[in-house]
């Protein structure tokens, strides 16, 4: 499946300001491990040590929530994997 | 009238024009202001009531016309809790309404010891000057040696050319290149330090050619009952201590912002801790204003690297958070020398970086090319670049720089629909501090909306739908022991609000979970009740962080803030009466907006129609965020019109029936 990885709302230096990022995956933990193989930078933004998301990042696919248990759902070719940061600061 | 307690006893005008300054007693000022003390204690209050007389249509921001008002409260410079803070207003560059800013340090409270509860500055020199106020003595001073310097030095000159006999004894509010070149988002720094942020009162006051105001104060500030409020002081910072869950957070890490931070902290802030250890004065740790019981100044050093030798008190997460995501900046020393950088230029580091990451944008999808940008390849993480460019704007050095420096609204209008589709989210002018907050967080966003002075949420600040987001994963119990449902069980209970109101807010009994973070049940009540509690500390003036909305609002209350008052100024304040001074503070700038500029309904309002179609991300999982139905029911509880226009009987109830009068409203 390929879907795209939207970095608008996250952190788009990681992707070299490019706001979507073509990736191959079943779910969406394969998307963002694909993602991350690419941008070896964006993973302590991704993932957390253990493997699972990191904290202060939410994931939406085709504007939809995918809380909770977000990186074992499936994705289908096609689809728009937004990445949110949490909102801080200010 | 007698002054009350509490107040320093005089008001200083000064009118650049003419070169005149005048001292006057504090209750000459209020009667020709029509301000009674105890309905609008001071700051905000007191600059709206200035603001509200004195310019009464549309002018010019860089005009003469434009006025800087500097008002400290009466809880300003006493033995109170955070009582280093003061209030400073005008007609904002960047959005032609109304504008004020809170800034800290020890220069509002210097001012107090001087004998000022105000300082109104009107006109524009002929030439660069800065205002020596020596206790009551006033004094307009030539400044073309030190127009052009930067903050840090200017405040060595000054301090220097009227004989300070001790570090500190003089304090200096000055402006900067940025706002010597009228940068649009330029604010005045307190001692280099601390900055009015996002006022534009920099920008006016280089306007008017006026660098700087220092000022020497000797003496003291009468208290009504000054043991007692030790004893209030004391009961409030134990309170805090003993019952604000976030605090072991703050007390090992130095955060120094609101509780949502605390999920990134490991990312964000725990070098702050890192780098303050491993300093030469690793016992420094953190400074503050007067009586912060939260400091959040950080003494910082920068001993390798491209920045070896900084030393920076400050480390504050608005610079590190917009440094992170607005310019892309992954490395502490980039942030510490991005903090120092804007101080020293007087550039306001959520516009600045605003503009940044919107060039960047405009950059990317071909809106411009490197011919607007004379040259430059516009992208995120390139300190050099960002340092290149804060340069060209401060000091308008190229078309790009002033093309950046008119900030992000002009930017979009110039270039058009396909800009001002794109364009960060800003609201009347003002751009907010990150990209989007809407898509998380319903009552700050809202807050940007309703802000009177536009564009971010700081005059609500509302963290209590963040510190849920995201709502599974295990940030809050890693540091304060408690599942989320534990700390808002906790919150809400503490959360000094009247039972009946909490019932209306969090259903019955009251109960804050995952259901009402993502629902907009209670939100419009809690965003007006949060406004006019931050309406009152702007009237006080306290300090909005640290106190209570930095963190989870249960630190201090107006229970809190009512028992304090009373103690500094005989008056015998209730929780009512002062959650009243808020809102009426918040309605008079709001009148003020609408007689001036026409600001309504239309302008609370997000510019891009993406956020009123279906499909929204973010907490709201998928649907559209109603807008305008909670924007209704926000004005229902206000009591203003379906235009979004106070009502004759609000004004009445608030004791505004002139401004009814003057603006022909109906009942």
């Amino acid at each position: 499946m390929s879907v795209r990885v939207c970095m608008q709302y996250f952190l788009p230096h990681l992707t070299n300001d490019q706001e979507t990022i073509e990736v191959e995956g079943k779910t969406i933990r394969e998307c963002l491990e694909n993602f991350c193989l690419r941008f070896p930078n964006a993973r302590r933004w991704v993932f957390r040590a253990d493997g699972e998301l990191a904290n202060f990042t939410d994931v939406f696919v085709n504007l939809k929530s995918t809380y909770p248990g977000e990186l074992d759902q499936p994705v289908e070719d096609g689809d728009e994997l937004f990445l949110m940061l949490m909102l801080s600061g200010g | 009238m007698a002054i009350p307690k509490g107040y320093a006893g005089h008001v200083a005008v000064i009118n650049l024009t003419d070169g005149k300054a005048q001292v006057m007693p504090t209750d000459k000022f209020w009667r020709d202001y029509g301000i009674t003390p105890r309905l609008w204690l001071g700051g905000d209050g007191v600059i709206a009531k200035v603001l509200w007389q004195d310019i009464k249509t549309a002018i010019d921001p860089l005009s003469p016309e434009n006025e800087i008002v500097i008002s400290t409260g009466p809880w300003t410079a006493t033995a109170a809790p955070q009582a280093g803070r003061s209030m400073l207003g005008c007609i904002s560059p960047e959005t032609g309404g109304y504008s004020s800013g809170s800034f800290g340090w020890y220069f509002p409270a210097t001012l107090k010891f001087a004998g000022f509860d105000v300082v109104i500055i009107r006109g524009k020199a002929p030439k660069p000057v800065y205002v020596l106020i020596d206790d009551l003595d006033i004094s307009i001073r030539d400044a073309s040696r030190i127009w052009g310097k930067e903050t840090g030095e200017t405040v060595k000159m000054i301090r220097a050319d009227v004989g300070e006999r001790y570090e500190g004894e003089v304090r200096v509010l000055s402006i900067a290149p940025a706002a010597e070149h009228l940068v649009l988002y330029s604010p005045p720094a307190g001692d280099a330090t601390s900055c009015p942020g996002r006022s534009g009162g920099g920008t006016v006051m280089g306007s008017k050619n006026l660098k700087a105001v220092a000022v020497r104060g000797t003496g003291e500030v009468p208290i009504f009952d000054g043991r007692g409020l030790l004893d209030a002081s004391y009961r409030a910072v134990k309170k805090f201590q003993a019952e604000e869950p976030t605090l072991k957070i703050w007390e090992t890490e130095g955060a120094t912002t609101d509780l949502s931070v605390t999920a990134s902290w490991p990312m964000n802030g725990h070098e702050l801790g890192i780098n303050r250890a491993n300093a030469d004065f690793p016992h420094l740790k953190n400074a503050g204003c007067l009586n912060c019981h939260a400091p959040c100044y950080h003494w910082l050093q920068l001993k390798e690297g491209r920045h070896a030798g900084l030393r920076q008190l400050g480390g504050h997460m608005t610079y590190i958070t917009t440094a992170l995501r607005n310019l892309g900046f992954e490395n502490f020393d980039d942030w510490i020398y991005y903090e120092r950088l804007t101080q020293e230029l007087g550039l306001d580091p959520a516009s600045f970086s605003m503009a940044y990451a919107f060039a960047v944008d405009l950059f990317q999808k071909g809106l411009i090319t490197t011919k607007e940008t004379e040259g430059r390849v516009m992208k995120r993480a390139d300190p050099d670049l960002v340092w290149d460019l804060a340069q060209a704007i401060a000091y308008r050095k190229d078309s790009f720089g002033s093309f950046l420096a008119d900030g992000v609204d002009k930017m979009a209008r110039k270039l058009g629909p396909e800009a001002i589709k794109i364009m960060p989210q800003t609201v009347k002018g003002k751009p907010s501090i990150q990209r989007d907050s809407k898509l998380q967080a319903l009552m700050w966003s809202f807050g940007a909306l309703t802000n009177p002075r536009g564009g971010d949420w700081l005059r609500v600040h509302n963290v209590w739908e963040l510190a849920f987001l995201p709502e599974n994963r295990d940030t809050y119990p890693k540091y304060i022991n408690m599942t989320n449902l534990e700390l808002y069980a906790r919150c809400t209970e503490l959360l000094d609000m009247p039972l009946d109101l909490k019932k209306k807010i969090f259903g019955d009994p009251p109960v804050t979970n995952a259901n009402w973070v993502r629902n907009t049940a209670g939100k419009a009540l809690f965003t007006v009740w949060t406004e006019d509690f931050v309406g009152l500390f702007n009237c006080l003036v306290t300090c909005m962080f640290g106190a209570a909305a930095q963190f989870m609002m249960v630190g201090f209350g107006p229970t809190t803030y009512a028992e304090n008052l009373s103690k500094i100024t005989g008056w015998d304040v209730t929780y009512d009466e002062l959650m009243k001074v808020g809102e009426r503070s918040v309605t008079l700038q709001r009148l003020f907006n609408y007689r001036n500029k026409g600001w309504d309904v239309k302008d609370d309002r997000f510019p891009d129609e993406e956020s009123y179609k279906p499909g929204s991300v973010g907490i709201y999982r998928g649907k559209i965020v109603p807008w305008e139905q909670i924007l209704k029911e926000y004005y229902e509880i206000r009591g203003w019109t379906p235009q979004g226009v106070p009502t004759r009987a609000k004004l009445k109830e608030l004791g505004l029936e002139s401004a009814a009068e003057e603006l022909k409203l109906t009942a």
